[in-house]
């Protein structure tokens, strides 16, 4: 039996606890075919899997991960050559990445976790990427559009809470390192994680882009949407001295929406088939599949 | 009223507006750019409601992502292939909307063959560009001044996707307030490391007052005595490259026809007399216009120029001149005879 570890990262509300939850159900369930399999219940605890796989089957939103816990999960699996792998994911609350990037530092238990991944699953919300947006735009298309008798309320770039659009009643807001871009954060976290005292070399990367259902109208491959929205992470990684070697896939985890569909959700008679991973032009159920590319 | 100017300081040590009141360039303190308040002292209580929290007992601290000191600026230079890129102008000539724009065009993927590969100061990119983002809730964009007295440089990591080049750009971030003072006290210069060690040499003109007709023989003698300064000291004694900037040339295109063609033709001029006179000094002198960051991008777009002057700055490095290359004479006859 070999042991294996892969660290799920992501900034907060990314969509790895949710990824998480179905995984273990996937595997559980054993209803759907599947590049890893099911091998026991031994060996290790299993209560926060349970838990959040619970919250993902009533097709509820998952409660926050708790900061103080670092939930390390464990599964004992079959690999496609019939051999035993434990795999190890530590569910680090999306906080603890936020604090890499404004605050600069990690505790030594988050740097031990993280320098103990084979692999890394880098989560990014596909219908949450905060872009740049600057103010001689804007201010060109307020003006646009109230030549052309258009309401001019709109911010163009973020439709995340707490961020803003010009005005005249609230000028000049502070710099603060959460309004940068999502790229830029996550870029810098990978940065990170290639710089003393983090780095143990190479790894592999998926880049997880989660909540793939509310953004596929759009008829971008993944790897064309981050090209398109993530450009400096595209570049960073196709081009980047670092040598991540990476791949990207889309991924709806929850099947859809929750606060819309939670019922034809739950109605769904194999849960495991509400999972959508997107690998280029194929689509299927197995999430396990970037797994077996991350500890090959 | 005593009061009110003993708590100015002005960056010319020659300036006693601190002791009169009357700034020595005949400015109102409120818009003579070397003139600044003294910071009151802070409390330790203030201190400790605005210091970020302390780190939690035991935390590791990562790569601080702030612009680099000159030590931490030489670790990238050792490291890999990489060019200096020095920007001299006086005060308010755009070198750090510069240094931001360049950025923000790279983030947002219009800077042609160019591609990012790292950077070791993205924190502070973010930073610089605050000001002429949507989240500052600014009317226009802004740029925030550079303190003066020190230097530091961001990290910019490209790839030249034609010849697959990678190299990084380490570019100088000074206050214009210490290129002035050299051209008064020339024994200041020789202490720009960055000048030195630069392959480019970027000066800054500032358009907006080439456009005024009382402020435009000022800013050509200002920017003609601290290139001087930096002959005269024997800090560009290496032949960087020269790249003539012409800066916020949206105000320039803006501007009334007239006043625009007697800017313009004042400026070839002026970049004519710099080439001509100090012609020993660089190699491959070259003349840009830009628009980093303009207020109405109706005029002319966010970054204008930047692009054809990345390319050069991304140019493989000058020549050093015979002189710089240290030959080592063999002491022994046979040692010298040469084939």
């Amino acid at each position: 039996m070999t042991n294996k570890s892969i660290v799920i990262c992501g900034l907060p509300d990314s969509g790895k606890t949710t990824f998480l939850a179905a995984l273990w159900h996937l595997i559980s369930a054993k209803d759907v075919k599947t590049a890893l399999t099911f091998k026991t219940l031994q060996g290790s605890d299993f209560t926060h899997l349970n838990s959040i796989m619970g919250l993902w089957l009533e097709a509820k939103k998952q409660i926050r991960t708790d900061i103080s816990s670092n939930q390390v999960v464990t599964m004992s699996l079959i690999d496609l050559r019939g051999e035993t792998v434990r795999v190890s994911f530590p569910d680090l609350n999306g906080e603890t990445y936020q604090r890499m990037w404004e605050d600069r530092e990690c505790d030594p238990e988050i740097a031990d976790i993280l320098m103990s991944g084979q692999g890394i699953l880098l989560f990014i919300h596909a219908d949450r990427i905060k872009m740049p947006g600057w103010v001689a735009e804007e201010a060109a298309y307020k003006l646009e559009a109230e030549q052309q008798g258009k309401p001019t309320e709109v911010a163009a770039t973020d439709t995340e809470a707490g961020t803003a659009s010009p005005s005249v009643e609230a000028p000049n807001i502070p710099w603060h390192p959460r309004l940068a871009p999502t790229q830029v954060q996550v870029v810098d976290l990978m940065q990170l994680l290639r710089k003393p005292p983090l780095d143990i070399g190479p790894r592999r990367v998926v880049v997880m882009l989660s909540a793939w259902d509310l953004v596929a109208d759009e008829g971008l491959s993944p790897q064309d949407f981050l090209c398109q929205k993530l450009p400096l992470l595209h570049q960073y990684l196709e081009y980047g001295v670092d040598r991540w070697t990476y791949r990207v896939c889309g991924l709806s985890a929850q099947g859809g929406d929750y606060a819309t569909e939670a019922e034809s959700l739950c109605a769904e008679n194999i849960p495991s088939k509400r999972i959508r991973l997107i690998n280029g032009t194929e689509v299927s159920h197995d999430i396990t599949e970037p797994l077996v590319w991350l500890m090959e | 009223m005593v009061t009110d100017f003993a708590d100015l300081i002005c960056a010319n040590p020659g300036c006693n507006v601190s002791k009169t009141g009357k700034c020595m360039e005949g400015l109102d303190t409120d818009t003579c750019p070397h003139c600044t308040k003294k910071q009151p002292a802070v409390s330790e209580e203030v201190l400790a409601e605005t210091l970020p929290d302390s780190p939690v007992r035991g935390s590791i601290s990562l790569a601080h992502g702030k612009r680099m000191s000159i030590t931490e600026a030489e670790t990238v230079l050792r490291a890999a292939d990489s060019r200096v890129i020095a920007l001299v102008g006086p005060f308010a000539a755009g070198k750090t909307s510069l240094i931001a724009s360049l950025y923000d065009k790279i983030q947002n993927n219009s800077c042609g063959d160019f591609r990012f590969t790292r950077s070791h100061t993205l924190f502070d990119f973010e930073q610089v560009c605050h000001p002429s983002r949507i989240e500052s809730r600014r009317l226009e964009p802004h740029t925030d001044r550079t303190p003066f007295g020190v230097v530091s440089f961001f990290h910019l990591g490209l790839c030249n996707t034609n010849s697959m080049a990678s190299l990084d750009l380490v570019i100088a971030d000074r206050a214009g307030e210490d290129y002035k003072i050299a051209s008064d006290d020339i024994s200041r210069a020789p202490t720009f490391a960055e000048i030195s060690r630069s392959d480019t040499l970027s000066v800054l003109i500032d358009g907006q007052r080439l456009l005024s007709i009382a402020d435009r023989h000022k800013l050509r003698s200002d920017v003609q005595l601290m290139i001087q300064a930096l002959a005269d000291s024997g800090s560009i004694n290496h032949c960087p490259r020269l790249a003539i900037v012409l800066t916020k040339f949206d105000l320039l295109e803006s501007a009334e026809s007239t006043d625009k063609v007697k800017a313009l033709a004042y400026f070839e001029e002026f970049e004519k007399k710099i080439r001509d006179t100090f012609s020993t000094h660089f190699q491959d002198a070259r003349v840009f216009r830009i628009a980093a960051s303009p207020s109405s991008v109706n005029v002319l777009p966010r970054g204008y120029g930047l692009l054809e002057l990345l390319e050069f700055w991304y140019s493989p490095p000058p020549t050093r001149p015979r002189s710089d290359i240290l030959e080592l004479v063999p002491k022994r006859i046979f040692g010298r005879v040469r084939p």
